[in-house]
């Protein structure tokens, strides 16, 4: 009978050694960022001067999760080109103190990896959390379209266009059996949302919601001599440039609606 | 005779099909048929369909994420204490061949065993799935040979740690073992995720507690990420941890005793 052979024991145990300690160098290395994430306060600032929603990436360097998104997810040219074009880009690592609270009592963080869609005045319209590609990708695909949820009010949106020199875009809806969601149709276009986000502010007013009911009032002398229907009404400096009646048509074809939009930016920089 | 014999392999490797393992392979082979080939006979695969496309490398990797723990249970189970129980290791061992080679051939013997079937139930009926559908099919000869590679060094682990329980634990024992460990991984998971997700400590335990390198590896393949040195590294130090690991458990067992 042949006595016991340890010799690929130890060759076995020498492999696992070699392999687990540049694992280790590999699992402690910083990965590279394949995307260029700002911090939460540097990302707002951009985004009050962009106009453009914020994504925030909650991550840390021990979540292999993370690490995982990165090397998968965040590596993809396409993703990778949507989201720069789409998005101010932020990232909050839960390794420092500071930020563990932020992302826990503010933004009641509750796994990792979390991404959180804030529009640009911080204000929170979506969030997923995991790291499968595909339902990440259309998720960052669809949700800026519902972007018209976190619009500024119409005060605020008023005050924010004349402060930063653009033109204020009031989407009115005067037609009560009309759902605003209608307008998301026609927003699902990457060069019209990047035009409202360049050169408009856009706020929305309703004439089923009371407090913007009053505000309709206030801008036309009552509700009767507001137009009917769906109206985009553009503002600037308080002088009405342009006032785009939301017919079937445009409602369905982005590019004339886009090509309205360029006449008043054209418009605007004449005056 | 020193070293892996392939005529010593072959031997193992007829012996490991008995009339339950070719039942239960059977079993796997006609549910993998009708679990690929139903939805197309149901006209899922139509391009009004819920199915928009193919991804061939995606498809073998969800099969074989499940069929890989199926079949290592399987024919891991006593692959060790079931041929000391048969005193087919003493027969073997009064033969010139050292215990290293004969854990190896078994560990190599039962994970071609298993690879065969991997072919036979994942890959053949889902590359005559993509010749048949109406959809659009994406295959990357990379990604696909990567995938089998991948799954083929999961599968030698499984069995690894499967030879190094058997040659302590009855073949139930070993298998229940396995399964309670694969458990305790899946919870432990939920629970640091759920409630400890923000220690840093947890998370690195919860990404080592069950070896799963080559799996994630291939998830990264198919997501079309950098290539994953990282993860293949930890499948690898899980791989030749466990054989060295098994290989120092066998050395101790005394042939004549057995573990009964």
């Amino acid at each position: 009978m042949r006595q016991n052979n340890l010799g690929y024991s130890k060759v076995f145990a020498a492999v696992f050694v070699i392999v687990t300690i540049i694992a280790l160098i590999l699992y402690f290395i910083p990965e590279k960022q394949p995307l260029n994430w700002l911090s939460l306060d540097e990302a707002k600032k951009e985004a009050m001067k962009s106009h453009k929603p914020i994504l925030v990436n909650f991550y840390s360097r021990w979540s292999a999760e993370c690490k995982t998104a990165n090397k998968t997810i965040f590596s993809d040219d396409n993703l990778k080109t949507m989201m720069k074009a789409k998005y101010i880009l932020a990232k909050v690592s839960l390794d420092n103190k500071n930020n563990k609270e932020l992302a826990k009592n503010l933004y009641e963080i509750k796994g990792l990896p979390t991404f959180v869609i804030l529009s640009q005045n911080a204000r929170e319209i979506s969030r997923i959390s995991g790291i499968n590609f595909y339902s990440l990708n259309y998720w960052l695909q669809e949700t800026p379209y519902k972007i018209i949820d976190s619009w500024m009010n119409f005060d605020e949106g008023k005050a924010y266009a004349e402060k930063n020199n653009k033109i204020l875009l009031v989407y009115l809806i005067t037609q009560l059996n009309r759902p605003p969601g209608i307008l998301s149709t026609v927003m699902r276009d990457d060069k019209l949302q990047l035009l409202i986000a360049q050169d408009y502010v856009p706020v929305y007013l309703i004439a089923s919601d009371d407090n913007d009911r009053k505000i309709i009032k206030n801008l036309f002398g009552s509700l009767d001599s507001a137009p009917y229907g769906e109206v985009m009404l553009l503002y600037y400096k308080g002088k009405e440039l342009e006032s785009v009646f939301l017919n079937p048509e445009l409602l369905s074809k982005p590019e004339l609606l886009y090509n309205k939009l360029s006449e008043v930016i054209k418009k605007k920089s004449d005056m | 005779m020193t070293g892996i014999s392939f005529k010593y392999f072959l031997f193992e490797f007829r012996k490991i099909w008995t009339i339950p393992v070719i039942i239960i392979s059977g079993i796997i082979f006609f549910f993998s048929l009708l679990i690929t080939f139903l939805p197309l006979i149901f006209g899922a695969y139509s391009a009004e369909g819920p199915i928009q496309e193919i991804n061939v490398s995606m498809i073998l990797s969800s099969a074989f994420s499940i069929l890989v723990p199926l079949m290592s249970f399987m024919f891991g189970a006593g692959i060790i204490s079931n041929d000391i129980k048969s005193h087919w290791l003493r027969t073997v061992m009064s033969r010139p061949v050292t215990k290293a080679d004969y854990l190896l051939t078994k560990i190599i013997t039962a994970s071609t065993a298993i690879f065969i079937i991997l072919i036979l139930c994942g890959t053949i009926p889902v590359i005559i799935l993509s010749f048949l559908t109406p959809n659009k099919v994406v295959f990357d000869i990379v990604h696909f040979i990567s995938i089998h590679a991948l799954y083929l060094g999961e599968t030698l682990t499984y069995i690894s740690i499967a030879a190094l329980f058997s040659c302590w634990t009855p073949g139930f024992m070993n298998v229940f073992i396995l399964g309670i460990w694969m458990l305790v991984d899946m919870i432990s998971s939920s629970v640091i995720n759920n409630y400890f997700w923000d220690n840093g400590i947890a998370l690195v335990i919860s990404d080592f507690f069950f070896p799963s390198g080559f799996k994630e590896a291939a998830s990264v393949i198919i997501s079309n990420g950098d290539f994953p040195v990282e993860k293949i590294m930890w499948g690898l130090s899980s791989l030749f941890g466990f054989l060295s690991l098994a290989l120092l458990g066998f050395s101790f067992i005394q042939v004549d005793k057995g573990i009964e």
